[in-house]
């Protein structure tokens, strides 16, 4: 259960150290240690940093979140009348990890939920209509599946949150 | 590329010979040095990588699964609306 203890969250930095981040799934740690400042320089994607408003340079937990356009041209012509625009405009959280040391202290779903106002508050200038997950295993699916993301499809592991009604 | 902006960056390459002849043949056909036949091609070839890793494409039943979760307004969950307040006590978001 959550202590509520308080949380800075905010874009990856020189500050963090990033070695010393471990959630228990070396791909995740992997990707923070050596890909992720570049993916921000590149603007891949932008990676945001959980951390103790008094310690700067733990990482407690991240998530990364890029733009994503969904294509929806496979839809019968009726219904793809009716879309705004096409392709349609979203967000990806690609990827989303907590360290093994503060696990269930509600850290993930305060990662979840920043990535959401933050793309809210995107969405004044660019609607975009919905949040996109990719989820990593079972745990991670059944995470989004209780804060309400469905599946995209059964074979895959994405899952999708609408953000805006057509 | 824009012809008014300085091309100041570079990227060096190696390569086998044949690779080389090969691409100075194509270049000669289409009348480009060979550089700016790499550049146009590369910048071509990025561009679809892009927009592959970028683009979402959905089959049918996907794209009509997610049409008609978007074609009625869907309240947030319980448990999500309880976190996003959560986040509005706890968090600083900078």
């Amino acid at each position: 259960m959550s202590g509520e203890t308080g949380l800075v969250i905010e874009p990856l930095g020189l500050q963090h150290n990033r070695s010393a981040f471990g959630c228990g799934i070396e791909s995740l740690d992997t990707y923070l240690r050596r890909q992720a400042t570049q993916d921000v320089k590149r603007r891949i994607s932008r990676v945001f940093v959980a951390r103790y408003p008094r310690d700067p340079a733990r990482i407690l937990g991240y998530y990364t979140l890029s733009s994503l356009s969904i294509d929806l041209s496979a839809l019968p012509a009726q219904a793809a009348r009716k879309l705004p625009r096409h392709p349609l405009p979203a967000a990806l959280i690609g990827r989303l990890a907590v360290d093994s040391s503060v696990q269930r202290k509600g850290i993930g779903k305060m990662l979840l939920s920043n990535a959401i106002k933050r793309t809210l508050a995107v969405s004044d200038d660019i609607a975009i209509y919905a949040l996109v997950v990719d989820a990593i295993d079972r745990d991670a699916e059944s995470f989004y599946l209780r804060y309400g993301f469905s599946l995209l499809s059964h074979a895959g592991n994405r899952l999708f949150l609408p953000l805006k009604s057509l | 590329m824009t012809g008014d902006v300085a091309q100041n960056e570079r990227i060096n390459l190696r390569l086998k010979q044949d690779a080389k002849t090969l691409i100075e043949r194509a270049a000669s056909f289409e009348g480009k040095t060979v550089s700016s036949f790499i550049l146009s091609s590369a910048l071509a070839s990025a561009e679809r990588t892009i927009q592959e890793h970028e683009s979402l494409k959905l089959s049918e039943r996907e794209a009509q699964r997610f049409f008609d979760a978007l074609a009625n307004s869907i309240p947030f969950n319980d448990k999500l609306t309880e976190a996003l307040l959560e986040h509005d006590r706890r968090v600083e978001s900078k």
